[in-house]
């Protein structure tokens, strides 16, 4: 059947644009979602930066990009998008709405695993006469990398959900394959087989995460 | 030096604000191990706090070599920080950092070469025994092991005062012995003043050389830690060091001298004597016995060791005619390190 080999085309493509968005918007959210959980963190330490209006301000603005529904903030934001990357459609597109929903759920994973770091080290790591800077890079991040992994693993997972999301504005992906061809052409054999591989790939995430976690945790 | 000027910190909780230390004023010179005592929210770790800036007294100046450290400008605090070690109750290892690494950590914050660092962490294992654990992770450690870690990283750094908040208070007794003697053995061989604070008036006794106590925020009583145990000056020092005892004498045996005294007709009192040192402690009550019309009767006696100097207790009970008892306890008072008059009959 030729439509067997077009459905083998489809997979391969949808898949390449789903890791496309998930990997390329995990790598921007750790890092713009660590240093704002650790914003978070250090705003309301006393031995760090001890700063009440800049840590309600941030903890205002996280949570209101966290209060949308992500189907939401991706038609807000789609604007946006064609600022920065210059497109509204396609998976670069899509990246910008799933970067931003993605840093601000990490930036909470983040501040929880700086929260969780003994305070009785960072008081040690103070005493010291440690900068800032130090303490961010050869303390908090070490004592809470293993806290983060799983949380980079969590948002992982978190990702494929919205990315499935963003097919519905044309997004491409995984998600999009399976609502164009499973629900809307009643091609249940294709949905089946995008159910069976994200479930899989979601496996597959979480056993490395959790493996990568264990390996580093010291304590 | 490290001298408190009308040191007052207070805590604010939102509504009410809380004094944690009022208006306290001593000096610690150099070399001393100086101990602070007192039960648990009596402000000790928050004075000892201001000492590196961790905490900021709210009035009053803090000296630290002359130079005021609650006036430092955050770059000048981390550089005094940087020569003031600190050990902690529950060690605060960085979890994540081999031993060598966690000792190598203030050195690197201090802007040393490579080859310093490795040279002084090796120094440093050497002197607290730890060699063979360079490698180790401090999971892998034992209680003692992991205090005598904090302690190298504490000193690595050229430390002139380290700060202990209660360093052997999660320990066993044994381990515990072995990290004090350390702790003696560092300050005395390098010449580092040692600030502890702690509950555990044994660590007192065994290695402090003076001494502070607090209650509630206040300096009650400061004094060189023998004359603090064996001649306390304040009565919540003296309920402090009795409630740490495990000796109080007890009802039946006060009861005893009372009414066996009260049927002679004896005028009677039972007094505690300290003696200091290595003064003979027969002598005076024998003394005593022959030179008035007294009986002398021994209740209860200790040895123990101050700051490795023996100090005597006993604990008797004296009877006879009212002006001889008197004129005895006068001979006795004048013969001993300490005299106490625990119970006297009312007249």
């Amino acid at each position: 059947m030729s439509s067997r080999f077009n459905l083998w085309d489809a997979l391969q493509q949808s898949f390449g644009e789903t890791f496309y968005m998930v990997f390329l918007s995990l790598a921007i959210s750790v890092v713009i979602g660590t240093l704002l959980g650790y914003l978070l963190y250090a705003t309301s330490n006393k031995y760090l930066v001890f700063n009440k209006p800049i840590n309600a301000v941030l903890g205002f603005v996280v949570n209101c990009v966290r209060s949308l529904p992500f189907i939401i903030l991706l038609v807000v934001l789609l604007p946006l998008s064609k600022i920065v990357v210059g497109t509204q459609v396609g998976p670069t597109a899509v990246i910008v709405p799933l970067s931003i929903s993605s840093s601000a759920f990490f930036a909470r994973l983040a501040e929880s695993a700086f929260n969780a770091v003994n305070k009785g080290v960072v008081e040690y790591a103070i005493s010291t006469g440690a900068t800032n800077r130090r303490i961010l890079f050869s303390i908090m991040l070490p004592e809470a990398s293993s806290q983060l992994l799983r949380s980079i693993t969590v948002a992982t997972i978190a990702l494929f959900g919205s990315s499935a999301m963003a097919g519905t504005i044309g997004g491409g992906g995984i998600g999009d394959l399976a609502i164009r061809y499973g629900y809307q052409r009643y091609q249940t054999d294709i949905l089946l087989i995008c159910v069976a591989i994200l479930i899989v790939i979601v496996q597959v995430v979480q056993f490395i995460g959790d493996h990568i976690s264990r390996k580093v945790d010291k304590s | 030096m490290i001298e408190f000027k009308h040191v007052s910190v207070e805590f604010n909780n939102g509504k009410n604000s809380v004094r944690a230390v009022n208006d306290v004023s001593f000096t610690i010179p150099d070399g001393e191990i100086f101990g602070i005592v007192g039960s648990s929210g009596a402000g000790k770790s928050t004075l000892m706090r201001t000492i590196n800036g961790l905490e900021k007294p709210d009035k009053g100046e803090v000296l630290v070599d002359g130079k005021v450290v609650n006036q430092l400008s955050k770059g000048e605090l981390r550089i005094v920080r940087g020569h003031i070690g600190m050990i902690f109750q529950h060690f605060n290892l960085i979890t994540s950092r081999t031993v060598a690494e966690n000792i190598a950590f203030p050195l690197k914050v201090a802007g040393k070469s490579k080859a310093e660092i490795n040279k002084s962490v090796d120094n440093v294992l050497a002197m607290v025994d730890l060699e063979d654990k360079k490698n180790e992770y401090p999971e892998k450690l034992s209680g003692g092991q992991k205090q005598r870690v904090g302690i190298a990283r504490a000193l690595v750094n050229n430390t002139k005062v380290l700060l202990c908040d209660e360093p052997t208070s999660a320990l066993d007794p044994e381990t515990t012995n072995s990290i004090l003697e350390l702790l003696r053995k560092l300050s005395s061989e390098f010449g580092i003043t040692v600030v502890i604070i702690t509950h555990e008036l044994s660590v007192v006794k065994s290695i402090c050389t003076h001494a502070a106590v607090m209650d509630n925020g206040d300096l009650i009583e400061i004094n060189d830690t023998y004359k603090l145990f064996t001649a306390p000056q304040q009565s919540f020092t003296r309920k402090l060091i009795a409630s740490n005892e495990d000796f109080t004498l007890p009802e039946s045996v006060i009861e005893e001298v009372k009414t066996s005294n009260q049927k002679a007709g004896n005028y009677w009192a039972i007094l505690k004597l300290v003696y200091a040192g290595d003064s003979a402690s027969d002598p005076v009550i024998a003394n005593a016995a022959k030179k008035f019309d007294v009986g002398i009767n021994v209740i209860h006696g200790k040895i123990e060791y101050i700051k490795q100097i023996p100090t005597g207790e006993l604990h008797i009970s004296i009877f006879g005619k009212h002006e001889e008892v008197k004129a005895a306890m006068d001979f006795i008072g004048n013969n001993v390190f300490h005299l106490e008059v625990l119970y006297e009959q009312q007249i």
